[in-house]
C-alpha cells in the first residue's frame, strides 16, 4: 500500500510541478536571456530556477503573485550567471570607480557601437549591488513599472525612483568610460 | 543636461531597449524547454518519493490530497480503487472530490489564480529572494 501511495504522490507532484512548468518557463527563460544574452545561459537559468521548485527549496508561503516571483528568481539566477562569468575573466574590480574590462583606446573600432554597448551594459549591470541590478533589470528588461517593483520587493516607491537614478547614472559612468568620453 | 549628459542617455536607453527586445529564435526556446523540462520533471519525482511522510494515506487529508491526481487519471489501478472505495464510504471525501470537480474547469480558465494556489504549496520564496 505504501508503494503505491508513493507512486500516487509522486504522480500527483509531478503534475502539479508541469502545470506551474508549462505556465510559467517561458517568462523564466525569455527573462534570463534578456539578462544574459546567451541562450545556453538562459536555460541554465531556467533549469536553476525550476530544479529549485523541484526539489521544494525555500518552504515560506508564496506572496499573491506567482510569475512575478518566478520572474524574480530569473533574473536573479540570470545575473549570477553574468557575475561568475566575470569573475572567472577579470581581476576584482573597484567597487567606486567605473571600471572597464576593455578601456576606450584599447578597442577605438568599439566606439559607440550599440551592440557592444549593449554588452557593456550587461556585463556593469553584473557588477553593481544585486539589489540595484535587480531592480535595473525588472524597470527596462522586463517593464514593469516603479510602483510594481515596490510592490513586488517590498519597498517604498521612492527607494526604486533613487535606486534606479543611481545606477541609471552609474551605468552611464560606465558608457562614458567605454566610448571613452568619460573622467 | 549637456549634450555628453544627453548622449549619454540616448546610448543607455538604446543599449536597454534592444535588450529589452532581445529574444531567443521560437524553436530554440522550445527545445531547451522541452530539455529542461525532463531534467525537472525527474528530479520532482525524485524528491517527492524521497518525503517519506507524504507516502503514507493516513486520513481523509491524504486521501484528498490524491483528487488532482484522481482528476487528472493519474493514479494507478490499485490507487485509484483504493481512492474510490474510500470516497464512496466517506461523505467530507466525496464532497472534495464533487467540489473539485465543479472548480476543475473555471481553474482551468483562471489560469494564474490556480498556478498562485499550487506555488503557494510548493512554496518557493528562497527562489526568487536569493
Amino acid at each position: 500500500v505504501h508503494n503505491a501511495a508513493s507512486q500516487a504522490q509522486t504522480t500527483s507532484a509531478t503534475a502539479e510541478l508541469e502545470q506551474i512548468y508549462r505556465e510559467h518557463h517561458g517568462r523564466v527563460l525569455r527573462a534570463a536571456y534578456r539578462v544574459t544574452g546567451n541562450a545556453q545561459d538562459a536555460e541554465d537559468v531556467l533549469q536553476t530556477v525550476f530544479l529549485r521548485l523541484a526539489r521544494r527549496e525555500g518552504g515560506s508561503p508564496l506572496s499573491d503573485s506567482p510569475g512575478s516571483y518566478l520572474h524574480r528568481a530569473a533574473i536573479n539566477a540570470a545575473l549570477d550567471i553574468v557575475r561568475s562569468r566575470q569573475a572567472q575573466r577579470s581581476t576584482p574590480l573597484d567597487d567606486v570607480a567605473p571600471v572597464l574590462a576593455v578601456a576606450a583606446d584599447e578597442a577605438p573600432d568599439k566606439r559607440q557601437d550599440a551592440g557592444e554597448i549593449r554588452e557593456q551594459v550587461r556585463k556593469a549591470l553584473s557588477r553593481l549591488s544585486p539589489k540595484s541590478a535587480e531592480i535595473f533589470a525588472l524597470r527596462y528588461f522586463e517593464g514593469f513599472g516603479n510602483h510594481e517593483i515596490a510592490r513586488m520587493l517590498g519597498t517604498s516607491r521612492s527607494t526604486i525612483n533613487v535606486i534606479l537614478h543611481r545606477t541609471r547614472q552609474r551605468l552611464k559612468d560606465e558608457i562614458a568610460a567605454y566610448v571613452g568620453e568619460g573622467q | 543636461m549637456n549634450r555628453k549628459e544627453f548622449d549619454l542617455d540616448q546610448l543607455l536607453d538604446r543599449a536597454v531597449a534592444e535588450i529589452h527586445d532581445d529574444a531567443m529564435a521560437p524553436e530554440a526556446e522550445r527545445a531547451a524547454g522541452d530539455r529542461v523540462w525532463e531534467t525537472v520533471r525527474r528530479e520532482g519525482e525524485r524528491a517527492a518519493s524521497a518525503q517519506p511522510r507524504q507516502q503514507q494515506i493516513q486520513s481523509c487529508d491524504d486521501f484528498q490530497s490524491l483528487i488532482p491526481a484522481y482528476l487528472q487519471g493519474a493514479l494507478s489501478d490499485a490507487r485509484k480503487l483504493l481512492f474510490e472505495d474510500h470516497v464512496n464510504e466517506c461523505l467530507p471525501c466525496r464532497r472534495e472530490l464533487k467540489a473539485a470537480r465543479l472548480a476543475r474547469r473555471p481553474a482551468v480558465a483562471a489560469g494564474s489564480s490556480a498556478g498562485s494556489g499550487l506555488l503557494s504549496r510548493w512554496g518557493l520564496r528562497a527562489a526568487a529572494a536569493r
